[in-house]
């Protein structure tokens, strides 16, 4: 039955009884009117009693019982010890069942996030410890949020507590110094290196750290907060270090005796002008230095363009004189394949104003490169257009040509085609494109496999990097 | 009245899908991790059963393959419905074809979903 409905029942019913019970005295049993007023009045007193009692059971009572155990599941940290038994009339019942469902969900559902944070945290503490870098998490004010045990120990703090602040609690002097260079920057991404020395057992060990700092947001603050990285580079300096006097001794070392062969074979050329033999030798060997000597410029080239230190030496040079000088001298490679080596010029004189010692090694490698692939009996043609912007370079030959697959890689640093790995170190061609393109030019290949390729390479009168 | 096994490590979602599958009118029993469940697989079986796969002990992995054991003396084991609770993003592939091989396995629920699409499929395979 509805409960508006019993309501409804117990309501009349109680209305109605000391009415009836007055009636029934007066006229049934004939007590006279006050005794019946007195009758009437006491059974309306134990009604009211009875139906408070019926409606206490069916509707306030459960009423109190869900209110209890609601407010005892939230002391309980959302935690449902048992299901709030059923009591009442259907409505009160239904609370009740509503209620329960609620509150398991909650609880089942709270249970489950939780696990879900702690498996995530402990996904993120797994990687964050088997970094070897140190980790640091900074609020905007120094404090610290989270941070790996390498970050704690290279900095000196015991352990991750409340209130540890940098680069306050840095304990050692060389670190907090940067700490706080970061902390008091804006910018977004930094780095800083700093030298420390380590360890007691090997007392002159000297570390080379670096900070790399980066901003992070934070969900519940308003301002970035920081990461920090701590990074032992000190390998990476020794290495840095190694190459530094490797090429060192490349350019100075190696260069220093080529300089005395190529002296003393000029020397020699002249002493033995008389001596066609021994002047046709003495022609190899300073050919060969040349080479050698052209190699080494690449390769240091290499590693000036690479690293942006490359000076360009502009000044205004003979193109056609240049191009002539590099056919002439390799004609005697081409003679010896029977390729036909031709040069294509403008009637007029090019004057050009770039670094012609680079642009020499550019048409050099082209040139060597051509000639290394093509084959006997083939033919090279270095042609050179001008234009008022710009001028167009393009050594053409016979070879078998450049894929099409490959042809877009081909200028990237140490990659060569699949056919050639064995030829050269695949720095050639990476040298051309940042030479040319630091000239502000252009390089690039047409090639058709079979019969030829065209490397393509234009110089522009201005507008280049450094001119 | 169906007799329902909920076997879950979780409390909460124990007592959660206990309450729901006993409103529906069922009958429901309850074990914390595989072995429990297998404990519980004697007469009268249970018509239905919801599994958690993470569970320390024994796995809902191998619940299912000690089920699959067991139905080789006892051929209705192997019939008896049971859906998958997990709450991985995506399932493993080897734990997805030992779940899948099962005759009984009707589907995955991700974890949390709304307890009465539990209800709802363990009513639907039933008949109702």
């Amino acid at each position: 039955m509805k409960t508006t409905l019993r309501l409804n029942l117990v309501i009349l019913w109680t209305a109605l009884f000391p009415l009836l019970t007055f009636v029934f005295c007066t006229r049934l049993t004939g007590l006279n009117t006050a005794y019946s007023l007195f009758v009437a009045v006491v059974s309306s007193a134990a009604v009211v009693f009875f139906s408070t009692s019926v409606i206490t059971s069916g509707l306030i009572r459960p009423m109190v019982k869900v209110s209890e155990s609601v407010k005892q599941f939230i002391k309980a940290d959302f935690r449902l010890e048992a299901a709030i038994p059923k009591q009442g009339w259907p409505e009160a019942a239904g609370l009740t069942s509503a209620l329960n469902r609620l509150m398991l969900e909650l609880s089942a559902y709270r249970a489950f996030q939780f696990n879900q944070v702690l498996e995530e945290r402990s996904k993120a503490n797994a990687l964050i410890e088997t970094i070897t870098d140190g980790l640091l998490l900074v609020d905007d004010r120094g404090g610290l949020i989270y941070s790996n045990s390498t970050a704690l120990q290279l900095l000196g703090i015991d352990k991750h507590a409340p209130g540890i602040v940098l680069p306050g609690s840095v304990k050692k002097e060389n670190f907090s110094a940067p700490i706080a260079k970061i902390m008091a920057s804006d910018k977004k991404y930094l780095t800083e290196d700093v030298t420390e020395a380590v360890g007691v057992e090997n007392f002159d060990a000297v570390r080379v750290f670096r900070f790399i700092s980066n901003h992070f947001p934070l969900a519940t603050m308003k301002h970035p907060g920081r990461v920090i990285m701590i990074r032992d580079i000190t390998n990476e300096k020794e290495i840095e270090k190694a190459k530094e006097s490797f090429f060192h001794m490349i350019t100075h070392d190696m260069r220093t005796p080529l300089t005395s062969i190529l002296g003393f074979s000029h020397l020699l050329v002249a002493l033995t002008a008389d001596d066609p033999k021994a002047a046709k030798y003495l022609q190899f060997i300073v050919n060969a230095s040349n080479r050698l000597n052209g190699m080494i410029s690449d390769i240091l080239n290499s590693i000036k363009l690479e690293r942006g230190t490359m000076e360009l030496h502009i000044e205004t040079f003979d193109v056609s004189a240049l191009c002539a000088q590099l056919i002439d001298s390799l004609s005697p490679q081409s003679a010896t394949k029977q390729i036909a080596l031709s040069l294509a010029l403008p009637e007029a004189k090019i004057q050009f104003p770039g670094d012609a010692a680079l642009i020499e090694r550019v048409i050099c490698n082209l040139l060597g490169n051509a000639l290394k692939f093509t084959p006997c009996r083939g033919s090279i043609k270095l042609s050179v257009v001008e234009t008022p912007a710009e001028l167009r370079f393009e050594i053409a030959d016979t070879g078998p040509g450049v894929p099409e697959s490959e042809r877009s890689n081909i200028f990237e640093k140490f990659v060569q085609c699949e056919a050639h790995k064995s030829m050269g170190f695949g720095l050639g061609l990476a040298m051309c494109k940042m030479a040319v393109e630091l000239h502000g030019g252009r390089i690039w290949v047409e090639s058709e496999e079979g019969k030829g390729s065209r490397f393509i390479f234009t110089l522009p009168r201005k507008s280049g990097k450094a001119l | 009245m169906a007799r329902i096994l909920i076997v879950d490590d979780e409390p909460t979602i124990r007592e959660l899908f206990k309450y729901m599958f006993e409103e529906a009118g069922h009958q429901v029993a309850l074990a914390v991790n595989g072995l429990q469940g297998l404990a519980a697989l004697c007469d009268p079986l249970p018509d239905f059963i919801v599994l958690d796969v993470a569970m320390p002990v024994m796995s809902g992995k191998g619940f299912v393959l000690e089920m699959g054991n067991r139905a080789l003396q006892d051929p209705r084991l192997a019939s008896i419905p049971f859906v998958v609770m997990t709450g991985e993003d995506t399932m493993e592939r080897e734990l997805n074809e030992v779940f899948s091989a099962s005759p009984g396995f009707i589907c995955f629920f991700p974890k949390m979903v709304p307890p009465e699409q539990v209800v709802a499929k363990a009513v639907e395979v039933l008949g109702g």
